[in-house]
């Protein structure tokens, strides 16, 4: 039978020793894991406004290109909610003559965890240039697909976000594409077997939007029609 | 003396198989669950339990004369701990895109009784050197039932391996929405449960005779 100052000594020392190790090992890693961390993120920064194909490219290539294109310098406030965001511009040329878009960061309740991500607009903010998932936690393969091309893609296809008619929704997140042109052009392929994980992207990309137009209407930064 | 003949040889050759952590002991069954659906997540996931309990069976088997007996739990789980998150250090650092998706699994390895319970009972009377072969036997036991129903399960619900799609697959596959999700795992676990077990205990009524 071990004294009890021994197994206080004992843990306290054993607590200390790999506590150290594993300081260490997290310390040693930190550099690359912040390294990595900031790849991931402007690699989807230019993949979101398409602003170059980023397969090739090494991680001082991307952060140059992020550098020279992209501007996060302004925040937006909706006046409604107080919701808060930079607002990242993208530029088609190192001059910024041409603006390529706007984008903003979402983030809300998926079915197993958050989902954010980064939506990009084209300057007037009618149509959709791209989205990208930065964090989720869905089922894999189910939910997961969120962060798939296979959903993704379709905000590169210009889908319509102008503010809609009263009482009308962004976007529609659901299978069925509805009919009349309007809504039609708003629809967003759901993921077939993740219907909550569908019907939580509608969700947060109808508030994100409203929050954006909001804000954005409020602010003094000219978009493509002077406003 | 052969290998299977030394401590550590017998330990880990009857973790392979005869006394398989998964069908055997029933251990490790929620990291079963969750990982199988996809045959890379599931190999990542299957190195870092080997790396895991060879090594955290190893430094207690070091450790053991040593350890007090009241306190024996909180060390296991404490130097396991460590382990864990090297790997998920690891994994971050030269898997950044793969840790998106198992991140959230690799910390839970912690809490797989096959780490633990190969500690309590095998490393906490052994001698460090087969202490590591047990350890690693039951990571490899662990990993032969993972990838079985990993493969079976991937091939079903996706039509792909490691990722790639299988040959003409727009023209066979229907996908299984169940075998993507968890229940999935319950059947393809009750089936090889069932199949091992037979084989086991077949060849020890054979043994018998």
């Amino acid at each position: 039978m071990k004294s009890p100052l021994y197994i206080l000594g004992f843990m306290l020392a054993l607590a200390a020793v790999f506590g150290s190790a594993v300081t260490g090992i997290h310390l040693a890693g930190a550099k690359t894991l912040e390294a990595n961390r900031t790849f991931l993120f402007q690699r989807s920064l230019v993949g979101v406004f398409d602003l170059a194909e980023t397969d090739g490219m090494d991680a001082q290539q991307v952060a140059d290109l992020v550098q020279r294109r992209i501007v996060t310098d302004k925040i937006l406030k909706d006046p409604e909610s107080g919701w808060e965001t930079d607002l990242i511009e993208a530029y088609e040329d190192d001059a910024h003559s041409k603006l390529r878009g706007h984008g903003f960061r979402f983030r809300g309740r998926g079915f197993w965890g958050p989902i954010s991500g980064i939506l990009a607009l084209t300057p007037d903010h009618t149509k959709t240039l791209g989205l990208v998932i930065l964090e989720q936690k869905e089922t894999p393969g189910l939910g997961g697909r969120v962060a798939k091309p296979e959903f993704t893609q379709q905000f590169t296809q210009g889908i319509l976000t102008a503010p809609p008619s009263l009482g009308q929704r962004y976007l529609v997140v659901c299978a069925t594409r509805p009919t009349g042109e309007d809504a039609a052009r708003r629809h967003v392929d759901g993921i077939t077997g993740a219907t909550r994980t569908s019907i939580a992207m509608d969700g947060m990309l109808n508030e994100h939007l409203a929050r954006f137009h909001r804000a954005f209407a409020d602010s003094a930064i000219p978009n493509a029609e002077g406003k | 003396m052969a290998f299977r003949d030394t401590p550590g040889g017998k330990a880990f050759l009857a973790n392979l198989w005869r006394e398989n952590p998964v069908f055997r002991q029933v251990l490790g069954i929620c990291s079963t669950l969750a990982v199988t659906n996809l045959l890379k997540n599931t190999v990542l996931m299957c190195a870092g339990l080997m790396f895991t309990t060879a090594l955290s069976s190893m430094t207690i088997s070091l450790l053991r004369e040593h350890i007090p007996k009241q306190t024996r739990m909180m060390v296991q789980v404490l130097v396991i701990a460590c382990y864990v998150i090297v790997v998920d250090i690891a994994i971050q650092v030269w898997f950044p895109e793969v840790h998106e998706f198992i991140g959230p699994y690799v910390g839970l390895i912690i809490t797989n009784c096959i780490v633990m319970g190969r500690c309590e009972a095998f490393a906490t009377s052994n001698p460090p050197g087969a202490s590591f072969l047990d350890g690693l036997g039951a990571g490899i036991g662990y990993a032969i039932v993972l990838v079985s129903i990993a493969v079976v399960r991937e091939i079903l619900g996706f039509g792909t391996l490691w990722g790639i799609a299988l040959p003409a697959r727009e023209l066979w596959f229907h996908q299984w929405v169940i075998m993507v999700m968890p229940p999935g795992a319950f059947f393809m676990l009750a089936l090889v449960t069932w199949y091992g077990n037979a084989r086991v205990l077949r060849r020890a009524e054979g043994a018998e005779k």
